[in-house]
């Protein structure tokens, strides 16, 4: 089981408390951005090791082929094959 | 200001920003956020950051470690289990800062920074740690008004330290 589908999993099976309170909704988006963040860049690092295109990455991810390298490809530049450009 | 001064307080805003940035990778986030701002604080060469925040009994460590914390409890907050959310809270670093290209920091890094900023120019002295610190205290909310929070500790008092502290006589 990867990382993140273990996180789904936990997530799945876990009872999601209620708080009406904001700033403790707010802590709980931040801290979920971040995991969501950290779940995207291995998702993208493993796409783009199995030869995805950045089309397709983009496509999986909802947003332009433009946003998907803007956000990535500075970390990813250097790994494997010439995904920029593609 | 002199010349010499004015270059050397450059040259820690410079290493201050760069170390955020190093401390928040490290973390496993992107760009440095205000947390990441505080901790960077700490090696500031005037040492008035690490002196306010021994006070309430936190030492650069002692901080970093209640960052994670925090995130895992926000984590739990969401649904997570504990369990979990302690191991996806410590998230792996990510890879060192390449220095060069734009410098990024988030949002309520920028608000620290410019409120710290402000806080020196106003007194007309160098940005010192303890600038740093009163501008997250601060901050009304955000990642660090809740790890206060969960600490115990006031955002007015650890403000008034730090004032207090910049009162000081520099050493």
């Amino acid at each position: 089981m990867t990382e993140w589908t273990a996180t789904v999993y936990a997530l799945t099976v876990a009872e999601v408390p209620q708080t009406d309170d904001p700033s403790a909704a707010f802590a709980a988006v931040v801290a979920l951005r971040r995991l969501a963040d950290r779940m995207e860049r291995e998702a993208v690092d493993e796409a783009l090791a199995r030869g995805w295109t950045w089309q397709q990455v983009a496509q999986a991810l909802g947003v332009s082929r433009q946003a998907a390298h803007k956000r990535h490809a500075r970390r990813t530049r250097g790994r494997g094959a010439t995904q920029e450009d593609r | 200001m002199n010349p010499m001064k004015m270059l050397r307080e450059m040259r820690a805003i410079k290493d201050l920003l760069t170390d955020a940035e190093g401390i928040a990778r490290s973390m496993g986030d992107e760009q440095p956020a205000a947390e990441h701002l505080l901790l960077a604080a700490f090696d500031l060469p005037d040492g008035s950051a690490d002196r306010v925040m021994r006070r309430f009994g936190l030492d650069r460590d002692r901080l970093r470690a209640a960052i994670v914390e925090q995130h895992a409890a926000a984590l739990v907050a969401a649904g997570l289990r504990p369990d979990v959310a302690d191991q996806l809270s410590d998230a792996p670093a990510l890879e060192p800062p390449t220095g060069s290209g734009i410098y990024r920091s988030s949002p309520s890094a920028q608000e620290a920074f410019q409120r710290a900023g402000a806080m020196a120019r106003s007194a007309r002295r160098p940005l010192a740690g303890a600038h740093i610190v009163a501008a997250v205290a601060g901050m009304e909310h955000g990642t660090v008004a809740q790890l206060l929070e969960r600490l115990g500790i006031e955002r007015s008092a650890l403000a008034a330290a730090a004032a207090d502290e910049l009162e000081r006589p520099a050493s």
